[in-house]
């Protein structure tokens, strides 16, 4: 099966935004019918294998928002919305993948923003709950599991903060929105073993996202990985823009070269081709070889003395407000960045 | 409070050494040529207060086999006569020059660097840093890492021996070289560190992966928030008096031999700076000679820093990563701890043990059929 390519699609879906949780039924059913006809469409035209879907998808972003409000809108994964997707799965013998804001019984009082696939045997075969969330940005108070990482192993045991799935199509992982900043996420999931990276994202039109596009292709250049990032189309019915997003959905190789864009936001669909077995041949070869060139000990004290957000940051109390993350950081950015200007150390 | 200023790229030719004993010929052709420019930049553009010039601007670097004792012969001390003699520039233009070089050091006998300098006003060497991924891992010549004899080089140096950065008058400057550029860790390290001006000489050929480092450079300006002053190669011209090349059995003409192998324009030029937002502020817009100039705002990067929204660098988990970053093995360090690399062959054959243990661990997967696809 992974001797031959296939197609992988984005689905840049537009999403009716769940302002009121009392509309949480009517709008979750809404977004998942519409997602469902689009991947049927996808399937039908292009017999696509690989279906991704934004951020965001199902229930849309709303700002200023509180926990117990934001916990009236999550889903449980799997759950229902997960078992829709998983039968279209299992009749089409595809994978999905999508993103939601979940809640667990696990963990009362918080959520998270998490990423699933859902495969032809009609299952989450994989769930990755966001490392990097907009919590420190002050946009969501969503949490990470690092911000309680101490109880996130002991209470979902083996269950890893990067996980990777084996498939016929290729090892896949999961990436959300804000992680692309972050290029030891995508380089810890291909050390672990990931060949095809989904970034599931919602990025508006702003100053920064020109240089995103320019971070997903260094991304996958970087890490030898096919990389396929996901916005939303648009976001209906709420007190934001319509073309809030800025689409340009985008399907890239592992050299790092675009394979299909959406040249625009909007509802659309583009599809691109995989081949996982050229993949597994290009990282066999020596040159630019860069996962098997990194020198990731060298890095280890590096990142130990940085001494900038820490581990279990709200491990004791549960993030209640969105100002909670900016806090955080202006607190890092004090105590650490601007005593940055230190002795010199240049010349040994 | 740092004012605004100009940066020059000075993408100039070099003359290539290859025989020892033309050495000083060609590295005293290399200094006028480098710092003419300097003089031209200063005059025409208005001074700058940092100038930069390429990877191997004072030495060149051919891709021949040569004998680790060849090429130390070869090599630059850190701080030697060349750097005294751009101090002098320095000093008269009253500026920061920073440059690649093939470096020698006598406290490591057996090996050569590929290493970056800094030259401050005073005329005084103020930073030197060795490139730490290369020739080490790709297998086309015999400069060592600092990893290859990591425990050795922390014990001496310390860790922030492995990342310098220097604090000036003109703002934290911290130096990478060319291949460094495909591994992010290398710019983080250096901004963690508090590193604001990345100063990159880079000697890059024309090639497939192109797009993808200039993609590569402004990801590292904007999610380090840090300016990134990029200077490729403008041209190279062959070594003087060439005689010895006993070694170079591929070159059929005898009279080739005194010429340089590569084509003149090997590096596709395109130097650049790139704002802390990840935007190209000015280019030279293709190979060969050429000087581009802008001014940079250290005072507008510090204010960026210091903003909440978007901060890559204070928003870094970094305690998370240091634990997953522990968890793994990729390229080991240590490898040339015993013996330094001897053959340009072993930094080919290191990679390939490791993509072979990769396939064994699972993190790469073998493909079904032998036969690229």
């Amino acid at each position: 099966m992974s001797g031959s390519s296939y197609v992988v699609s984005c689905l840049q879906c537009e999403i009716s935004v769940i302002q009121d949780p009392a509309d949480k039924d009517p709008l979750l059913k809404k977004n998942l019918k519409r997602s469902l006809e689009l991947a049927a469409y996808a399937v039908a035209t292009e017999e696509s294998r690989l279906l991704i879907l934004p951020e965001g998808w199902l229930q849309g972003f709303v700002p200023n928002r509180t926990v117990a409000d934001w916990l009236k809108v999550c889903i449980q994964i799997p759950g229902p919305e997960t078992d829709a997707l998983g039968d279209f799965c299992r009749r089409h013998n595809t994978y999905l993948a999508g993103a939601a804001f979940e809640k667990s019984d696990a963990w009362p009082d918080r959520f998270f923003n998490t990423a699933f696939i859902v495969g032809p045997s009609g299952k989450v075969e994989l769930k990755y709950r966001q490392l990097n969330p907009e919590t420190l940005n002050g946009l969501l108070p969503v949490t990470s599991p690092a911000d309680v990482l101490n109880e996130y192993a002991h209470k979902e045991g083996e269950s890893p903060l990067f996980p990777v799935l084996d498939t016929p199509l290729g090892r896949l992982a999961c990436m959300v929105g804000n992680d692309l900043n972050f290029f030891e996420h995508m380089r810890t999931l291909v050390l672990r073993g990931a060949e095809v990276v989904l970034h599931l994202t919602a990025e508006t039109t702003a100053a920064a996202f020109p240089v995103w596009e320019e971070m997903r292709r260094a991304r996958a250049y970087e890490n030898v990985a096919y990389f396929a990032s996901v916005n939303n189309g648009g976001c209906l019915g709420s007190g934001a823009p319509r073309v809030r997003s800025r689409g340009h959905s985008e399907i890239i190789s592992y050299e790092g070269k675009p394979l299909a864009s959406a040249d625009s936001a909007g509802e659309t669909a583009i599809h691109g081709s995989f081949s996982v077995e050229r993949l597994r041949h290009r990282r066999l070869e020596v040159r630019m070889n860069f996962p098997a060139q990194s020198k990731i000990k060298m890095y280890g004290p590096t990142y130990r003395n940085a001494d900038r957000i820490p581990n279990n940051a709200w491990s004791t109390k549960p993030i209640t407000s969105a100002g909670e993350g900016p806090e955080l950081v202006r607190k890092v950015i004090e105590d650490v960045i601007e005593s940055l200007h230190g002795p010199a150390v240049g010349f040994h | 409070m740092i004012r605004p200023y100009n940066v020059a790229c000075i993408q100039t030719t070099i003359r290539q050494v290859r025989d020892p004993a033309t050495r000083d010929e060609a590295i005293r052709e290399n200094l006028y040529r480098g710092i003419s420019l300097m003089e031209y930049a200063s005059i025409r553009f208005g001074q700058p207060k940092l100038v930069v010039l390429p990877e191997f601007y004072l030495t060149g670097a051919d891709h021949l086999n040569r004998t680790i004792e060849q090429w130390t012969k070869v090599g630059v001390r850190l701080p030697g006569p060349e750097t005294d003699a751009l101090g002098k520039a320095a000093q008269q233009f009253k500026m920061y020059i920073a440059g690649g070089t093939m470096e020698y050091d006598p406290e490591w006998p057996d090996r050569w660097f590929n290493s970056a300098f800094i030259i401050g006003p005073n005329g005084d060497l103020i930073l030197r840093y060795r490139k730490h991924n290369g020739a080490d891992v790709q297998g086309h010549t015999t400069y060592s890492t600092p990893s290859g004899c990591h425990t050795d080089y922390v014990s001496k140096y310390g860790e922030d021996g492995l990342f310098p950065v220097v604090d000036t008058p003109i703002g934290k400057l911290g130096c990478l070289l060319c291949y460094d550029m495909n591994f992010p860790e290398v710019s983080r390290a250096l901004a963690l560190r508090g590193a604001e001006v990345l100063i990159y000489p880079t000697g890059e050929p024309y090639g497939p992966h192109r797009d993808a480092w200039e993609c590569s450079r402004r990801t590292r300006a904007y999610e380090n928030c840090a300016y990134i002053i990029s200077v490729n190669h403008g041209a190279y011209v062959g070594p003087v008096g060439e005689k010895d090349f006993a070694d170079s059995p591929n070159l059929i003409f005898q009279e080739r031999r005194q010429g340089e192998i590569s084509p003149i324009f090997r590096s596709h030029g395109h130097s650049e700076i790139v704002s802390y937002e990840g935007r190209v502020v000015t280019v030279v817009n293709g190979p060969g000679e050429g000087i581009a100039q802008a001014t940079i705002d250290i005072g507008a990067l510090r204010e960026r820093r210091a903003q909440v929204k978007n901060n890559t660098l204070a928003q870094l988990r970094s305690s998370l990563y240091a634990e997953t970053y522990d968890k793994i093995n990729a390229f080991p360090l240590d490898h040339w701890r015993s013996k330094a690399i001897q053959n340009r062959r072993e930094g080919a054959d290191a990679t390939k043990s490791v993509i072979e243990r990769f396939v064994a661990d699972k993190v790469y997967v073998a493909p079904q059929n032998d036969s690229a696809v």
